[in-house]
């Protein structure tokens, strides 16, 4: 009798404004998020090299130049972080309970189950079922990157990833005002949320926003530096951090920062200002070629061209692009993890992305080297490969539907 | 607005009497891809890769000279692909390929000794052969030879292709003849003044290398490349001979080298395969490969496999000479170019049984 009432309350599918929900289903929300958040709690104490290096002078400058908007007054030496974030760690100097640490710690927590519930919610708006969705939660939670990413490394690369999944949400719904909002937000945050403006640029392209949606950029970035220009910040130095960060001015010593690159191919330690520059054009007129491809070709976007375009062109962007960091990859785990749920024949994606990711958190980190980080390269080289096949095959066999050309093959 | 911005972009313009269709992002591609071409050669063009004094008073002028010849590469990859594949898209993008191929860059702006002079040479002779004049294709093979040895790379193909009366005996004698010549003028000196012999020289100069393999991604990597050099040397090259000739003696057999499709599979063959296992090889000795495979990439996608990996497998070589060691060991290298050779004889040998299935 109690086995069957416990197996009922556990199995048995309940109906709340339409959505299915099982008890094994809150069951499972409730045990993904409890161990989320322990596996969080044990990474607490970690302190990395960069929070000494340069988030704890940072945050002793805006306590000292009173904190919260005030603080953003502050004459820093050095600081390539924006605004909004500077406003967070301006407002974590002054409060009043738990330590720095903790506290940046826990805002990056925040965003890590903002970008899970993101997760949660673009895969239930496509296959409409709520224990996939809820396996895309943890998809997020507990993907390793993402949880060394703030709770072990306290740095804040899934702000503007759960920003950019928000992003996504509403582009693959159909509404490209919030979906454009919410890229904007991303921007305010990190520079890194260019990587997907090519992408952006081929939804354009075949009619998915508009050209004035795209005004949301510099709109969302102005209004996230007006707390520094009202703390008494000027204006230019403002709006110009991101060609700072562009210039790679503090990145130059080497071509790659523990990323498994092109750079690891060929050495990351010499022609440090001549590769630089070349690998910038060579990375703009490659995501040219690659944004010229899908530009002249007629194709529907279904869910799995939508994310492996995605996947592509970020992916594109930190393997040619000099200078790139180990977290840099961050959006192409979520992505490749987003890719699963639409695909579960793709269940080596995320596995090859977060692994090839993790190669160079771990050399951070716990400063390690168990392969040689070449090897990655050549892993995340086929990942990229096999996106590409897929988008070549896909876009081919479409075009040969709508006017019958069928231009890959040999004419002798 | 966006509408019209879009067509504005994507819908093509008619030009010419043969009414080549051609779109504003087909132009904006063209345009950008010079650009940029430019652009990544002058970050990279401060590299000098002769220290000598002679050489740095024509450094610029090989460089930029290369750059002239890597646009003609870029126009003849261009030009055969369009004759196979009738797409003017494909062509472009054999275009910017080319033109912006690391490997091709490297060689131009950061060797500095106008290898692209002689590889447009090679590709412009393949490219009369694919278009059925194999006669004139020897002739300006016979330039490349002048130009630079691994001109020699592409003399089995037209042995092959006389032996199937695809070219006459004269033009491959005389191809050979004045290949000769050149040598001998050049082993007596009477070359020397000219600068791009003279380049050449002080390269091998500065490389001093008595190795039997300098970075070259080959057999002797596998190896070892300090032992044996005067034995390995002449056994190398004898062994190469041989086996070229077994090749082409297959290929007269099997009558590979008839198809277009063959073609371009029978040279991507010899051109890995000569400096695999010749002595004396660097690390640029594969970029006639390079361009075959970037040739068939563009028309077969599905191949592509050849030219992305010959590219990496270059420019890991690459790094060799430019920062003294290679970021992946040189065996790794050398097995994955021997990878591409096989993949490449698998190839010719497929498209010969398929041939003979369709029979």
């Amino acid at each position: 009798m109690l086995d069957q009432a416990i197996r009922n309350l556990i199995t048995k599918k309940r109906k709340i404004k339409n959505i299915e929900i099982a008890g094994y289903d809150i069951l499972l929300f409730v045990i993904i998020t409890v161990v989320a958040l322990y596996m969080r709690y044990a990474l607490r104490h970690v302190v990395a090299g960069d929070y000494k290096m340069f988030f704890e002078p940072w945050v002793a400058t805006l306590r000292e130049a009173g904190g919260g908007i005030k603080g953003l007054g502050a004459k820093f030496e050095y600081v390539d972080y924006t605004t909004p974030y500077l406003l967070i760690l301006s407002y974590i100097s002054i409060c009043p309970f738990l330590n720095t640490l903790l506290l940046m710690k826990l805002v990056s927590v925040c965003f890590d189950f903002s970008a899970a519930f993101a997760m949660f919610m673009i895969v239930y708006s496509r296959r409409k079922n709520i224990t996939w969705s809820i396996f895309a939660y943890a998809g997020v939670l507990l993907a390793p990157t993402i949880v060394t990413n703030g709770s072990m490394w306290a740095q804040c690369d899934i702000i503007f990833t759960s920003f950019i999944l928000w992003s996504i949400y509403f582009m693959l719904r159909g509404k490209p005002v919030p979906g454009m909002i919410f890229y904007g937000i991303a921007f305010a945050f990190k520079l890194q949320t260019l990587f997907l403006a090519p992408f952006y640029l081929i939804l354009w392209m075949k009619g998915k926003c508009k050209l004035k949606h795209f005004l949301f950029l510099p709109l969302m970035y102005f209004i996230g530096v007006l707390p520094a220009w009202y703390a008494g910040q000027n204006l230019w130095d403002l709006l110009t951090v991101y060609l700072f960060q562009a210039n790679g001015a503090m990145d130059f010593y080497a071509l790659s920062h523990k990323f498994p690159n092109i750079y690891q191919l060929i050495g990351t330690d010499v022609f440090l200002y001549e590769y630089a520059d070349a690998g910038i054009y060579l990375t703009l007129i490659a995501l040219m070629v690659v944004l010229y491809l899908l530009a002249v070709k007629k194709f529907e976007i279904t869910d799995e061209l939508f994310v492996r375009m995605a996947l592509l062109l970020t992916m594109c962007v930190v393997f040619f692009l000099p200078h790139m960091h180990e977290r840099y990859a961050i959006l192409a785990d979520v992505l490749s993890i987003l890719l699963i749920f639409i695909n579960p024949k793709r269940f080596y994606v995320p596995l090859i992305t977060i692994l090839c990711s993790f190669a160079g958190y771990t050399m951070y980190l716990a400063h390690t080297q168990m392969i040689p980080l070449y090897v990655y390269t050549f892993l995340f080289l086929g990942l990229m490969l096999d996106h590409g096949y897929y988008l070549y095959k896909t876009i081919i066999k479409q075009n040969e539907v709508t006017d019958g050309q069928v231009d890959h093959k040999l004419t002798t | 607005m966006d509408k019209w911005i879009t067509n504005l972009l994507l819908n093509p313009i008619t030009f010419g009497k043969k009414k080549i269709k051609i779109a504003l992002i087909d132009m904006m591609l063209a345009v950008f891809t010079i650009v940029f071409g430019i652009m990544i050669r002058q970050a990279v063009i401060s590299f000098q890769s002769i220290a000598a004094d002679e050489y740095l008073e024509v450094a610029n002028a090989f460089k930029y000279g290369s750059m002239v010849f890597e646009l003609l590469i870029g126009v003849v990859a261009g030009l055969v692909v369009y004759r196979t594949t009738k797409l003017l898209r494909r062509s472009l993008l054999a275009f910017t390929t080319a033109f912006l191929l690391p490997t091709i860059i490297a060689s131009g702006a950061m060797f500095g000794l106008l290898d692209s002079l002689h590889l447009t040479l090679l590709l412009l002779s393949l490219y009369f052969v694919y278009i059925g004049k194999a006669n004139i294709g020897a002739i300006v093979c016979a330039v490349a030879i002048w130009v630079h040895p691994n001109g020699w790379f592409l003399v089995p193909l037209f042995v092959l292709l006389f032996l199937l009366e695809r070219c006459q005996f004269i033009s491959l004698i005389s191809m050979i003849l004045l290949g000769i010549l050149k040598e001998l003028l050049l082993n007596r000196g009477y070359l020397d003044q000219i600068p791009i012999y003279s380049v050449q020289n002080m390269y091998q100069l500065s490389r001093n290398s008595e190795n039997l393999s300098d970075y070259a991604p080959n057999m002797y990597q596998l190896i070892g490349v300090n032992e044996f050099v005067n034995q390995y040397t002449k056994v190398g090259f004898a062994l190469m001979i041989v086996a070229v000739c077994i090749f082409v003696v297959y290929g007269v057999i099997q009558k590979i080298g008839v198809e277009k499709e063959e073609l371009l599979g029978v040279t991507l063959f010899f051109s890995i395969f000569i400096p695999f296992f010749l002595t004396g090889m660097d690390a640029r000795s594969f970029l006639f490969s390079n361009l075959v495979a970037l040739v068939i990439a563009l028309i077969q996608p599905k191949k592509s496999y050849y030219l992305i990996g010959i590219t990496i497998l270059i420019y890991s070589s690459y790094s060799g000479v430019l920062r003294g060691e290679t970021a992946i060991p040189m065996v790794l290298i050398a097995i994955g170019m021997f990878v591409m050779l096989i993949l490449s004889m698998q190839d010719v040998y497929r498209m010969k049984a398929k041939e003979e299935d369709r029979v």
